[in-house]
């Protein structure tokens, strides 16, 4: 199994407040009961095997042979969801890591795709696309008036949940975000913070995404979506310009100089640091040539460090602890000693 | 190092818990951390979370009509209209048909009233969906020329509905 960053997100380039976009699309087969109904993996399995004949570029994980660790890491790089760490066995990747099938998720299928540069107008083509080639294989549960059958309600019609994610550091400490929060739900859409529940979610990194599924078509989601996309990197932006203070230039700096000097960080920290430090890159108080924040968010997450921590075995460290080897992590990247 | 809980296995994952000056590391065998996680999913306590929502509000719904429905169960899959609203989860894509009176309430509340799907179609259900809209529009027609008393085109039409109905081909 690849224990590193995606390649799709190492070869992204680094963009100011909007990060990578995800399409998943939802689907069940006809005349098999939901996942949750089935008393053992005989449906799954077939199901699986019939998706990696149809898709036969893809590779196929069985995920009751990777251990927790290994599973972690899927889930840190958004290729699987936490439930199906636990309990899922089947998932086809692609090479790149930005397309990914799990097979007996809360629906038959959930089929994702991750960009970081490419809109989720391009996204959804090359989902639906792929959507077409396994339909050639596997009849699915559709009706006229529900569209796709899904397991849950809350994603019934087009199955479909796109998603943005979006570093909001200036709306955030405005205390702004529960406001829109509370408005987009209106409209059927949702910001949250992607890793973590709560008022202030880790590093500001929220997911913008459609909660309603039923109704309208996919391109019409999409579009919605990105115009309150745009509306809210609008307002990030003015957002940032009241930021543009000593105060916010004296928290940059000292969250850059922790992360190049630090030797203990707990995860709440990094983030918050790598967040300032993206912060000060974006608004220009601090120069810093190849600074990843997408990627390096991932790096800091626990199955990573625990990665981390493996390779350093060897170098004969043994009181490394999680919080140390992310600050050694952090000294690395940064160039600090 | 041998796993904190079970003290026989050798520790393999370090889970952190808490964070900040409560952070707390543990070192356990994978079974061990896994029986850990496992539990503490379980004992998550999200009141908001979907599933939750949609059994609060149809009970509360049941209450406000103080009505109590005896529906049998599915036949295909054995899911009762109590364990789809309970658990947030239809059994199988027949429930959707099976229990069509409670569908509308149950789907409406998550998808903001709307009821009718717009978007994509299946390649395979387009030709039957074509047909069923085909038939419906000429039956509209029939029954305006009916009213016209256009019996001639009338009958034209039913003859195509009819070959429609019989699956061939409207001409």
């Amino acid at each position: 199994m690849n224990k590193k960053t995606s390649s799709w997100l190492l070869n992204a380039k680094n963009t100011e407040i909007e990060m990578s976009s995800r399409i998943r699309l939802a689907r069940n087969i006809k005349g098999v009961p939901f996942t949750h109904m089935l008393e053992d993996d005989e449906d799954i399995e077939a199901i699986s095997k019939l998706v990696a004949k149809s898709l036969p570029d893809l590779k196929y994980l069985d995920l009751s042979k990777y251990n927790l660790e290994d599973r972690a890491l899927l889930v840190e790089k958004h290729l699987i969801s936490p439930r199906f760490a636990k309990s899922g066995q089947h998932v086809l990747l692609n090479s790149d890591e930005n397309l990914s099938i799990m097979v007996g998720e809360e629906d038959h299928l959930r089929l994702q795709v991750l960009s970081m540069n490419d809109s989720l107008e391009t996204l959804y083509e090359k989902a639906s696309a792929i959507d077409d080639t396994l339909e050639n294989k596997l009849e699915y549960a559709f009706d006229e008036q529900y569209g796709y059958l899904t397991a849950c309600p809350s994603n019934v019609g087009t199955g479909l949940r796109a998603s943005v994610m979006l570093h909001l550091p200036a709306l955030t400490a405005l205390k702004r975000i529960q406001g829109f929060h509370h408005n987009l739900t209106r409209f059927g859409y949702t910001l949250r913070g992607i890793y973590g529940e709560g008022s202030e979610p880790l590093g500001s990194v929220y997911q913008l995404s459609n909660q309603v599924t039923l109704g309208f078509n996919e391109i019409d989601i999409i579009d919605n979506l990105n115009d309150l996309k745009n509306r809210l990197v609008e307002e990030e932006r003015i957002a940032r310009e009241h930021l543009k203070t000593l105060d916010t230039c004296d928290a940059v700096n000292r969250s850059f100089g922790i992360l190049q000097y630090a030797y203990k960080l707990n995860l709440k920290e990094a983030a918050r640091h790598l967040s300032n430090v993206k912060l000060g890159i974006d608004i220009g108080y601090i120069d810093i040539d190849n600074f990843n924040f997408q990627e390096w968010f991932q790096l800091i997450q626990p199955a990573f460090i625990n990665g981390y921590m493996n390779n350093k075995k060897d170098e004969n460290r043994p009181m490394m602890t999680h919080e140390s080897a992310r600050a050694s992590l952090t000294r690395e990247l940064l160039g600090g000693e | 190092m041998k796993c904190e809980l079970c003290n026989e296995r050798e520790a393999q994952v370090h889970i952190t818990e808490g964070s900040g000056p409560t952070e707390k590391v543990r070192y356990l065998c994978e079974q061990c951390a896994e029986k850990s996680l496992y539990a503490k999913e379980q004992n998550k306590d999200n009141p908001f979370d979907i599933q939750t929502l949609l059994s609060m509000l149809a009970a509360h719904n049941r209450q406000a009509q103080n009505v109590t429905v005896e529906v049998p169960a599915c036949p295909s899959c054995g899911s009762t209209i109590e364990s789809v609203v309970n658990n947030g989860l239809f059994g199988c894509s027949y429930c959707y048909e099976y229990f069509g009176d409670h569908v509308p309430e149950i789907v409406r509340r998550v998808q903001l009233n709307q009821h009718h799907h717009a978007g994509k179609i299946p390649v395979q259900a387009e030709d039957s969906l074509r047909l069923k809209r085909d038939i419906q529009s000429l039956e509209k027609l029939l029954s305006e020329k009916i009213d016209t008393q256009a019996f001639e085109e009338a009958a034209v039409i039913r003859d195509r509905i009819q070959a429609l109905k019989d699956g061939g081909q409207d001409e």
